[in-house]
């Protein structure tokens, strides 16, 4: 759906500092149909420019980006059908009614104008604001607003919806009315292009992820392969028993073992091999005299493995 | 392209600002006013009552005509400065530019949209101005080619007016509503004849003063019996008389066409790359403008040497809107370099916006040329020769200062434009405050010193001036070239620092994907 070639964005740095900021370097990314795919970062990561160069409203400064097959610079408004855009700010048109500013852009990506009234029905009762489907924007929540924003995104039916930060400033009741707007989305066929500061929000609907930092790409994969390191290493715990045994020293003489962290009767360590091999190291572990009471396999979240990645503790 | 009614941008816009109870309102309030301005222009004394219906009739007309172009002009032009930078503000403009509304349709949108109250409130005052007509006994004809040349005039207006805000930057929005204000104030006309333009004022209040004639072409301006030369109040294009209102109508539409073409080109792309014409539309607008100044010039009313130095004076300002607009900022050249296939600078990117500018003036000063040998060809002060050099002397100090222009505009700096702007008034003032007193303005002997850094003493080149300091006049026209080209290598080491490597990032990617 979304095909990124060699993508750059400079910008330069603010004044008083010599250089230029690489927000997106050569970055090279396909977002298949149907994925929930998150783009996650600090700020200044790169993920809002990228986004905004997926939609046409930015140039990048090299490389090619194309939408459902079509160059997004050389022909804007052909890939701009495709897409339905929010913005990581708030901006409504305040003047209107809820009805009368989802029917403007209705209008303005071109539905057929006796289809208009219904889809605008139809989306605004999508997002439960039927209750407010005359009031005047001005006077909605926030809340309200970010909802009416996504009716504003999805009522030309776009089979792509890139969303930048869609939770920012939404509370938490909010949060999760608008997680499983986007896994109901995403159910009827739409790829989802988002990005988010809650990484446990991503975690939960993404079915792909990407890590960027200072434009460039940590990692990109299926989620599960991203959080494991793409299937290579397992992050384990052994408990003993009981003290006596320098289970972090025997740990670090084995093959392929590393990041051993040893906190009293526990060890963590990143190992790279199958469930087999970690048996048989637990076994050699066990006949060395080590008292292993307990083996637990971690599962690290995205936030762990974010935090770990960019503060280049891994690569 | 869809029609103007079912343009969303028009219909939100009439939406937004044509709530019920504001039209209500507003429908009251120029109720109550038009009964209140009827009698009081009825019984204002008893000379007004006296001349009757048709006496204060034609006041009445006057008044509500003048409301409706302030309105209109003024109150529409300010609406469409408001809209595209308002929106910017806002982050809503965005959305605008993602939707599939084509730019012309867009900028149509906002062009009928963003002033629909002023045309509301309009049409509440025409009433009134309909009423005067008829009690005043105005021809319907001129009343209706008041009306025209309003309405053309005032979509011109707005049309300028929303380019302005399309390219109004954060903090600016109050310098740019004031930049209108002083165009619209430029063109009130008087009964004063320009010593300059045989042709009536081409502003929206020109309608005003067709109505208080109550003729659209007055008839003091048609041809006394026995006189040859005809009255300054008409209009002469190149030596032959027309008719007023219809070439307003005519250059006013084509004026807005020129500006509707800059918004269309640039109102869904991203602002770092905002490209106001392409040279070739850039040096049609200079050719158009050119061949209105040589067509109205009063060419009979000044010397040649005027003239040439009036019109390239004009060409200062032209030539000052299209450089700047040519101009490129570091993102554009920092894209063209990366897009170059071959990774290095072409020789134009190196040289830009010399060679576009020097193409454009040249054409331009053919122009001008031809038009002042065209009204001076009889003329005993006349000598092509050093019409050229003048003419090369304005080619070669416009493309100097564009140049030194676009070089500051490379460098990094918050503003670098207008730190550039600013050197060069500051350069431009302390200049002419140091020559003043050397007598370089008054001696002619001295004047060819001054063409060494402002063109004005080139302008009134002729022999008389060239044979005290031929080697000086030379000189001055060698230096031109000589500082172009030190720009031109200013801009090169630029460009060669915006070229050089990015530095290595510090972290590797993995190289899994899906």
């Amino acid at each position: 759906m979304i095909s990124l070639e060699n993508v750059t964005k400079e910008y330069d740095l603010p004044t008083g500092k010599v250089g230029q900021l690489v927000a997106a370097d050569r970055l090279t990314l396909q977002v298949p149909a149907g994925e929930v795919f998150g783009l996650v970062g600090p700020n200044g990561a790169g993920k809002t420019t990228t986004l905004k160069m997926v939609c046409g409203l930015m140039l990048p400064t090299a490389g090619r980006i194309t939408v459902n097959h079509v160059d997004v610079e050389h022909d804007p408004e052909e890939a701009q059908q495709y897409i339905g855009y929010l913005a990581d700010f708030f901006s409504v048109y305040d003047d209107l009614q809820a009805w009368e500013y989802v029917e403007h852009f209705a209008l303005a990506y071109k539905l057929e104008p006796g289809k208009v009234r219904g889809r605008v029905k139809e989306v605004i009762a999508l997002m439960g604001l039927e209750s407010k489907y005359d009031a005047m924007v001005g006077g909605l929540s926030r809340g309200m607003k970010q909802r009416l924003g996504i009716a504003r995104a999805i009522v030309h039916d776009p089979p792509l919806l890139v969303l930048d930060e869609p939770a920012s400033g939404l509370d938490p009741r909010a949060r999760l009315e608008l997680k499983e707007l986007i896994r109901r989305l995403n159910r009827e066929g739409k790829t989802v292009f988002i990005t988010s500061h809650v990484l446990s929000d991503l975690e939960e609907i993404c079915t792909s992820l990407a890590i960027m930092e200072k434009g460039k790409l940590l990692r990109v994969g299926k989620i599960d392969d991203v959080m494991r390191g793409a299937g290579r290493t397992k992050r384990v715990r052994i408990k003993l028993a009981s003290p006596g045994f320098a289970l972090g020293a025997w740990l670090l003489a084995r093959p392929g073992v590393s990041e051993v962290k040893e906190a009293g009767l526990e060890a963590d360590m990143a190992f790279p091999g199958t469930d087999a091999e970690l048996a048989a190291l637990v076994r050699d572990a066990v006949n060395a005299g080590a008292p292993i009471c307990g083996v637990e396999e971690k599962v690290e979240t995205l936030e762990a493995l974010f935090s770990r990645l960019s503060s280049g503790e891994v690569m | 392209m869809t029609a103007l009614w079912c343009n969303p941008e028009f219909i939100r816009n009439a939406r937004a600002q044509l709530r019920p109870a504001k039209v209500v309102a507003t429908a009251c309030i120029c109720a109550a006013l038009s009964i209140v301005i009827g009698y009081a222009a009825a019984h204002q004394n008893r000379t007004q009552l006296a001349t009757g219906p048709n006496g204060w009739g034609i006041q009445i007309l006057e008044i509500a005509f003048w409301l409706q172009a302030l309105m209109l002009a003024a109150g529409g032009g300010i609406a469409c400065i408001n809209t595209i930078h308002r929106e910017k503000e806002q982050n809503t403009f965005d959305y605008q530019r993602v939707t599939r509304m084509t730019p012309l349709e867009l900028a149509l949108g906002k062009l009928f949209g963003a002033p629909v109250f002023p045309y509301f409130v309009f049409l509440c005052l025409m009433p009134l101005a309909l009423f005067g007509a008829m009690m005043g006994k105005r021809p319907a004809l001129t009343v209706l080619a008041a009306y025209a040349v309003l309405l053309v005039a005032s979509l011109a207006v707005h049309a300028l007016a929303l380019l302005i805000s399309l390219l109004t930057i954060r903090g600016s929005h109050t310098a740019a509503i004031l930049v209108l204000i002083a165009i619209l104030a430029g063109s009130f006309s008087n009964n004063n004849p320009s010593p300059y333009f045989r042709a009536r004022p081409f502003g929206p209040f020109y309608a005003a003063q067709v109505v208080q004639w109550g003729e659209w072409e007055p008839a003091g301006t048609a041809f006394e019996a026995g006189r040859r030369e005809p009255l300054w109040e008409e209009d002469m294009f190149f030596g032959q008389r027309v008719l007023h209102v219809p070439l307003l109508l005519l250059i006013d539409l084509m004026l807005a066409g020129w500006f509707l073409l800059a918004l269309v080109r640039n109102i869904k792309r991203d602002p770092n790359y905002y490209d106001i014409y392409s040279p070739v539309e850039s040096l049609g607008f200079a050719l158009f403008l050119n061949l209105v100044f040589a067509a109205f010039y009063w060419w009979g009313n000044r010397t040649p040497i005027d003239s040439q130095a009036t019109v390239l004076a004009l060409n200062i300002v032209v030539f000052l809107c299209l450089g700047l607009a040519a101009i490129r900022n570091r993102e554009r050249v920092r894209r063209i370099l990366r897009t170059r296939e071959s990774g290095a600078p072409s020789l134009l990117d190196l040289t830009w916006p010399a060679p576009f500018l020097l193409a454009s003036t040249v054409a331009t000063s053919l122009v001008v040329v031809a038009g002042v040998a065209w009204g001076h060809s009889s003329d005993p002060e006349w000598d092509m020769n050093f019409a050229a050099f003048r003419a090369l002397f304005f080619v070669a100090w416009i493309t100097r200062d564009m140049q030194f222009l676009q070089w500051m505009n490379l460098r990094r700096a918050k503003h670098p434009l207008v730190v550039g702007a600013l050197f060069l008034i500051i350069f431009y003032t302390c200049v002419m405050i140091l020559m003043a007193p050397l007598g370089i303005f008054t001696r002619p002997d001295r004047t060819a010193f001054s063409a060494f850094f402002i063109p004005s003493g080139a302008f009134e080149l002729d022999h008389s001036h060239w044979i005290l300091r031929p080697a000086i006049w030379v000189a001055a026209f060698v230096a031109q070239g000589l500082l172009t080209a030190l720009f031109i290598g200013l801009q090169k080491k630029t460009i060669d620092e915006l070229n050089s490597p990015v530095p290595a990032p510090a972290a590797t990617p993995l190289p899994a994907q899906t």
